[in-house]
């Protein structure tokens, strides 16, 4: 007897053909993704089968479970879903280098879909970070539960992935929150904890990945339009000038699916006044996405954006008092330059029923440089290549056993005024074993080396494992348990800087090791209704050891030089509540806790830069055409700051608790013009409340603003 | 249901405080200090050992170092170096915290890369005599002007 076939169409009550819906049957690894045309195959149930429970999921529909009768060889089922505000269930996530639903995944994980990122008008990646639960964004700086502090970005503790390649810059080893096609994406999945068994370098408190959109079926037009004004500020002493100061842009996107090729592309325009005085930027930014099925079997991709700014230097207040205004010794007709452009292409095969392969490559080229002569003491320029190449396998040994392995090389050119020329290597290798041989239980472990070589410094080998357990204590309750290391090489700017910044003169350090980490996790989702109200909760108890954490400090107690250098060891331990409702039929609700105890066990205090305490909410109220939005935000303020920098920043205790309401009306048209086009009014910080971001650097003020979104 | 929700959110969202705010001008008073170069043509030091010059006004008298009595918040002090090589010069201090008692201001130069190379060039003295430092007590909303004449080559006892 054959193995049984079931196929079919997935579409929602309006009859369109639903695409990159998640289509898997119950208690094992069999499923499929809805093509375009809505279309879905799930081969190779075996033929004893003779019921099976089929789980359907997409982002912004209710997920579906659906008993089926094998009553033949081939089933042909369609399957209708039906539109849901906000996301109860969580949907599939490919953190595993596998795709596969959330509740599987043995390590928290959180998902921004590409509604949540353009109801809330995000244009940039930072944006969208701020309301994930366990997340904050410090300045430069994206901190997973606690992990990160502030160093002006240099030297992520998160790996940072578009589509799966690596997007952190060479040279500073950075994230550029501007260099990401945000109209094209499709998600964002936050991987909270060690992920450097897969990831390799970075991923030492995290993972975050950018999933593009898939090209449409038929041809598709969007266009975003918005302008805003940021409000004058509740003190004279802090109004800088008495223009409107505005926000505005406009991003556009197209796609098309054609017979074998299929294209996505989008572009971005955004002009900001600023709040502040000296803070003004302009950037633009364009993204293609093509795709060519050569056979049925095997796909060519290849991405391509770009992303340009031209920005003036803010680095902190001239103090409290004008809290608006920079250091009033700042040459204001200094500005700073920057391009970014990714190139990467891969190729898919499916090489048999059980084996997958996938080999990618391609470059994330940076360039920054500010105005300044060349001889100037205060001129930074930096051109850096992060190339990366890799293959990668998933086979499906037995129906109870997958094998994920793959081999990656990434190479870091780096041609630097303030770095000098370097290269730095990295050569890896990894696997990851999944077993589902118990019932309800899926063990996952696996382990990368990797081996990092570069100039003038030692060789440095990491062997990086992780285990997991997943384990389904009933269709609606799910356990999990990880343990995972992870690593961070020193980037180039941390071993090589010799730069003078702000006051500071920066010296190289040849002998910073890597970081390390371990975290460890044991948590439990669980899906429940009362009185018809479904609840979705997940809660984690989390800790992260942390040693030779690089730091940038004073190279001793009373200089003025800093160097970067191993000198912290830290523990950090805490739980993550998170519970989303769809309450009486109009009221969607989320809301996340983090409670942390970041400790610094070097000096026996609490980490610098870290808050204890995140709580972000979400409130939806669709009323007809009419969808009220809120979120909130609340994080407590850092006990410790490092204090010296009181000798150059004025007033570096000014700092409060974080209170941050973003509102929005979104009014739909699509009764009035029959189309899918959207008035978005909408209130950022619309309290207007002050508070720092970071030491002396005043946060967003209240921004008002306007937008259109239509679909063509 | 949706208006109760409603209403209860629009309290919660004027229940917060404002945050930040500047402090209040009528509160803070405004410390001006001049430098006088004493000869300023041939008296400034070569450049090799003039990295800055500072203004700090204590509110106790320093006892082992300049830098470690700045950081733990015993005196004003403004980071970036005054102008060099010029005849005269000065800089504002605007008090948060009055009344408070300053009883040592002194221009310090810096001599070296190093934050702790700092020897006093100039204090306050209503007197002239530059061994006995006057002390200056600053009320709320006042206004107080002060001059420190500076000779590289008469420099004052350091305070320690």
């Amino acid at each position: 007897m054959p193995a049984k076939i079931i196929e079919g169409i997935i579409k929602d009550y309006n009859e369109e053909f639903i695409s990159g819906a998640s289509i898997r049957i119950e208690g094992t690894l069999l499923g499929a993704i809805s093509k375009v045309n809505g279309s879905y195959v799930i081969k190779n149930i075996p033929d004893d089968s003779k019921k099976i429970s089929l789980i359907v999921s997409m982002i912004g529909y209710k997920t579906l479970l659906l008993d089926i009768n094998l009553d033949s060889n081939i089933v042909h089922k369609d399957i209708y879903i039906e539109i849901q505000p906000l996301q109860i269930e969580e949907v599939v996530v490919s953190a595993n280098k596998k795709v596969q639903q959330v509740q599987e995944v043995p390590i928290s994980m959180s998902v921004i879909d590409s509604r949540g990122i353009m109801d809330r008008g995000i244009t940039e990646l930072d944006e969208a970070l701020l309301y994930v639960p366990g997340v904050e964004v410090n300045q430069d700086n994206i901190n997973i539960r606690g992990t990160s502090g502030f160093s002006f970005g240099i030297g992520s503790r998160i790996a940072l992935l578009l589509d799966g390649f690596p997007m952190l810059a060479g040279d500073n080893n950075d994230a550029k929150f501007d260099a990401f096609p945000m109209m094209s994406i499709n998600r964002i999945e936050v991987v909270k904890g060690a992920g450097s068994a897969l990831y390799g370098t970075s991923a030492l408190g995290g993972v975050v990945n950018l999933i593009t959109e898939e090209p449409k079926e038929n041809a598709a037009i969007n266009i975003n339009a918005f302008s805003g004004i940021y409000t004058k500020p509740r003190y004279e002493q802090w109004a800088w000038n008495s223009k409107n100061n505005l926000y505005s842009g406009i991003n556009t996107s197209y796609s098309k699916k054609f017979t074998a090729f299929d294209l996505i592309a989008s572009a971005q325009y955004i002009k900001d006044d600023s709040y502040r005085e000296y803070d003004d930027g302009i950037r633009a930014s364009a993204f293609a996405k093509m795709n060519y099925a050569v056979s049925d079997f095997s796909k060519i991709s290849l991405l391509l954006n770009y992303a340009g700014s031209d920005a003036a230097d803010w680095v902190y207040w001239n103090g409290l008092d004008s809290a608006t205004k920079p250091p009033s010794n700042t040459n204001k007709d200094i500005r700073i330059k920057s391009n970014k452009l990714s190139l990467f292409g891969s190729f898919n095969q499916i090489i048999d029923d059980y084996n997958f392969m996938l080999i990618k490559a391609g470059a994330f080229v940076t360039d920054f440089r500010n105005s300044y002569d060349e001889k100037n003491l205060e001129y930074r320029q930096s051109n850096a290549i992060n190339f990366n190449t890799e293959i990668q396998i998933n086979s499906e040994i037995s129906k109870s056993h997958n094998l994920t392995y793959g081999a990656n090389i990434n190479i870091i050119s780096v041609d630097s005024k303030i770095y000098g020329n370097r290269i730095q290597n990295m050569y890896s290798g990894y696997f990851q074993w999944e077993m589902s041989g118990i019932d309800n239980l899926i063990t996952t472990f696996g382990a990368r080396f990797d081996h990092e070589e570069a100039e003038g410094v030692q060789n440095n080998t990491e062997i990086s494992p992780k285990m997991g357990l997943s384990y389904k204590l009933s269709k609606l309750f799910n356990l999990r348990a990880s343990v995972g290391r992870g690593f961070r090489a020193p980037a180039v700017a941390e071993r090589y800087s010799t730069v003078a910044y702000q006051g500071f003169d920066v010296l190289p350090n040849l002998k910073l090791k890597p970081e390390i980490s371990w975290s460890y996790e044991i948590g439990f989702n669980y899906e429940t209704k009362i009185y018809d109200n479904p609840i979705y909760l997940d809660v984690s108890i989390f800790r992260n050891d942390l040693n030779n954490l690089i730091e940038a400090t004073f190279a001793n107690a009373n200089s003025a030089n800093i160097q970067f250098q191993n000198i912290k060891e830290a523990r950090i331990q805490g739980i993550e509540l998170s519970v989303k409702s769809f309450l009486f039929g109009f009221l969607g609700l989320e809301s996340s806790i983090t409670l942390m105890d970041p400790k610094d066990i070097t000096l026996n205090q609490t980490l610098n830069y870290r808050s204890e305490l995140l709580w972000y909410n979400r409130i939806l109220v669709p009323l007809g055409d009419i969808e009220l939005q809120c979120d909130y935000r609340f994080k407590k303020k850092s006990e410790n700051i490092d204090k010296q920098l009181g000798l150059i920043i004025n007033d570096i205790n000014a700092r409060v608790d974080m209170h941050v309401i973003d509102a929005r009306i979104i009014y739909k048209l699509s009764k009035l013009i029959n189309s899918e086009t959207k008035i978005i009014f909408s209130a950022r910080n619309l309290l207007d409340y002050y508070y720092t971001e970071m030491v002396g650097n005043l946060a967003p003020t209240r921004l008002l603003m306007l937008g259109i979104e239509a679909k063509l | 249901m949706k208006f109760i929700t409603i209403v209860v959110c629009i309290i919660f969202l004027f229940s917060c405080d404002g945050g930040l705010e500047p402090t209040k001008y009528k509160d803070n008073a405004i410390l001006d200090v001049s430098l006088n170069f004493v000869d300023s043509n041939s008296n400034w030091p070569s450049k090799d050992s003039l990295y800055a010059i500072r203004v700090a006004a204590f509110k106790k008298m320093p006892d082992s170092s300049i830098i470690n009595d700045i950081i733990s918040g015993n005196a004003y002090f403004d980071f970036n170096s005054l102008p060099l090589y010029i005849d005269s010069s000065g800089t504002r201090f605007i008090i948060k915290d009055a009344p408070v008692n300053l009883v040592y201001i002194a221009a310090v130069q810096q001599y070296d890369s190093l934050l702790t190379a700092q020897r006093v060039i100039g204090i306050y003295t209503v007197s002239g005599d530059k061994t006995k430092p006057s002390s200056i007590t600053i009320n709320p909303g006042q206004y107080y002007s002060i001059t420190i004449n500076v000779d590289f080559n008469n420099v004052p006892p350091m305070p320690y």
